[in-house]
């Protein structure tokens, strides 16, 4: 249904605003992706929002990755209403990301919903025995840099709102080559406020720590 | 004025390196900038990519190409060049990948080039590097070769005007030995032999300067000399001459004949005291001209033998060699009684260019 893919876009809109780093194309190849049994179950973060990762089983639709690969969905639901994903796990340096992806599931029909692009979203995942702490990719420090000229990737600019003389009104569309992301992350994914951390070094309030129920 | 400037601009080797970079600096960041944007960390990126570009460049053209490609060692100059193009676009990798860190530390570059990507930039960068050294090395040794022509041409046509000159004395030498004698023997035709002394001299000194004459006038005068000589002698020589063919609308070079003749007159008649003869013909073709002339053997004396005789032929044959090389005939042959030379020069018709203004 593509109202609910609209309506989880929306979501992780309002949830992280200008939090997300999207991308065109995936974070992950074909030989970087792995499954771990242990994500599987339901799990529960500090807000009380409740995370399902399943097994996925099949791709169809238009909501589907060039090559199968073994895959997640994610349903995440909390007082506000109900998202879902396709997340990829993959390993690079042996540090475990997930790749997220709108799910095929969330898809509406209406016309609005052909408009929407999907986008990749990156976090960085650690399991730590019962907990999983997921880390998205962090916008702002990407986007600081950009406004610095300090950053050389392929990217676009997108407007958020009608206020574009404000460099904090836009947001950025990765449209570099999985290749190419991947050495930016490989290089740079420790950097302090790439993940998890935000300007001042604090833990960010965007950094999920989910606890199995 | 153009080609002084373009001559100037490709000896200034600083401007050339100086555009060279300039050209390549500004085609990197078209490339490696986003269509319609540049952005100020393109400038900084591709003036960093450059470095290790010149570094293969430099090594090609001031290592590589005189010390193997110059020496003629091919095989040795293919090897070092890939390995230098393999090395640099692997050092490229390695200074975006990590060394830029350190040179630039607060900045955010990856090596975004796969290292196929990287030889292909490095090797285009090197071919056309060492293509623009090469067709300067071309277009210098063109000059060289041009100023060579001008030098040799100049020094032919030097040449050919000392040689040119010196039939004028000769001749002149030769003339005045024959009035000498005139006057003594107070000839009646003392006087029409100094108008037609004074006719040649005109001719010699005004018409002969060019290249090419009227074959007509050249016949011209050297019949008129023949009357010169014909008065000298008196009943003592039989002069015969005769000229076949048509002499209108061509051209020859001036003063062929004259030694010939000059030679005629001093070894058979002058040499010889009883009756002698000078047969001179003259056959006029499209392209060519034949010239035969036989006199008899004279008894020249031993000094004038050993120094004068051949000074005439030898200047002529010089001429010929530097006027028409390889398209004349200038033969000589004798019997115990008769000398016989014979000369065949090329004709040249009117609007033709001169062989050596070419």
């Amino acid at each position: 249904m593509k109202t609910t893919m609209f309506a989880s876009v929306i979501l992780m809109a309002c949830l992280l605003p200008g939090c997300l780093v999207k991308s065109l194309h995936p974070f992950y190849t074909e030989n970087d992706v792995m499954f771990k049994e242990e994500l599987l179950g339901t799990w529960t973060d500090k807000d009380s929002s409740v995370w399902v990762l399943e097994q996925h089983k099949q791709f169809d639709g238009l909501m589907k990755p060039e090559k199968p690969v073994p895959a997640y969905d994610v349903t995440m639901t909390d007082n506000k209403g109900t998202s879902r994903f396709l997340a990829i796990l993959f390993a690079l340096e042996g540090q475990l990301f997930l790749d997220f992806f709108p799910s095929e599931n969330s898809c509406g029909s209406n016309l609005s919903g052909f408009h929407m692009v999907p986008s990749h979203s990156l976090a960085k995942v650690d399991i730590e025995g019962e907990s999983i702490r997921i880390g998205w990719y962090n916008e702002q420090w990407l986007v600081d840099l950009f406004n610095k000229n300090r950053v050389r990737i392929q990217h676009e600019r997108v407007p958020y709102d009608v206020d574009q003389k404000n460099p904090d009104s836009w947001q950025v569309i990765l449209t570099a080559p999985t290749d190419e992301l991947q050495k930016f992350i490989r290089k740079y994914g420790n950097d302090p406020g790439a993940f998890r951390k935000d300007a001042s070094g604090n833990e960010a309030d965007y950094t999920f720590v989910l606890s199995r129920n | 004025m153009i080609r002084l400037f373009l001559i100037r601009l490709i000896k200034a080797r600083w401007l050339q390196h100086l555009g060279f970079w300039c050209a390549s600096w500004y085609l990197l960041l078209r490339i490696f900038s986003s269509p319609g944007r540049i952005l100020p960390i393109d400038l900084i990126y591709t003036s960093v990519f450059l470095v290790p570009v010149a570094a293969c460049v430099y090594l090609n053209l001031l290592f590589l190409i005189p010390r193997l490609l110059g020496r003629k060692k091919y095989f040795l100059y293919v090897l070092a060049l890939a390995g230098s193009l393999a090395l640099f676009s692997w050092l490229n990798m390695l200074l975006f990948s990590r060394f830029i860190d350190w040179i630039l530390p607060g900045y955010y570059f990856i090596s975004y080039y796969d290292y196929d990507d990287l030889l292909k930039f490095f090797g285009a960068f090197t071919l056309i590097a060492a293509l623009l050294k090469l067709s300067r090395g071309w277009f210098l040794l063109t000059e060289a070769s041009t100023r060579m022509a001008q030098l040799e041409k100049e020094h032919a046509t030097a040449e050919l005007g000392s040689l040119r000159n010196q039939i004028h004395p000769h001749f002149l030498f030769n003339s005045l030995n024959m009035l000498y004698s005139l006057v003594v023997n107070r000839s009646e035709a003392a006087p029409e032999a100094i108008l037609r002394l004074s006719g040649f001299l005109r001719y010699l000194l005004y018409e002969t300067s060019s290249d090419r004459v009227d074959l007509e006038q050249e016949l011209a005068m050297m019949q008129d000399y023949l009357e010169l000589q014909r008065t000298r002698s008196g009943e003592l020589a039989v002069i015969t001459s005769q000229i076949t063919g048509d002499p209108k609308g061509k051209k020859i070079a001036p003063l062929l004949f004259l030694p010939l003749l000059e030679n005629s007159f001093k070894h058979g008649i002058k040499g010889e005291a009883g009756p002698s003869f000078i047969d001179w013909q003259i056959t006029i073709g499209e392209q060519s001209l034949e010239c035969v002339i036989c006199n008899n053997r004279g008894h020249a004396d031993p000094v004038e033998r050993r120094n004068v005789p051949g000074i005439g032929l030898e200047n002529l044959r010089k001429r010929l060699d530097l006027l028409c090389p390889g398209k004349y005939l200038l033969e000589k042959s004798e019997t115990p009684d008769v000398f016989r030379v014979q000369l065949i020069v090329p004709l040249h018709h009117e609007g033709e260019m001169s062989d050596r203004g070419r």
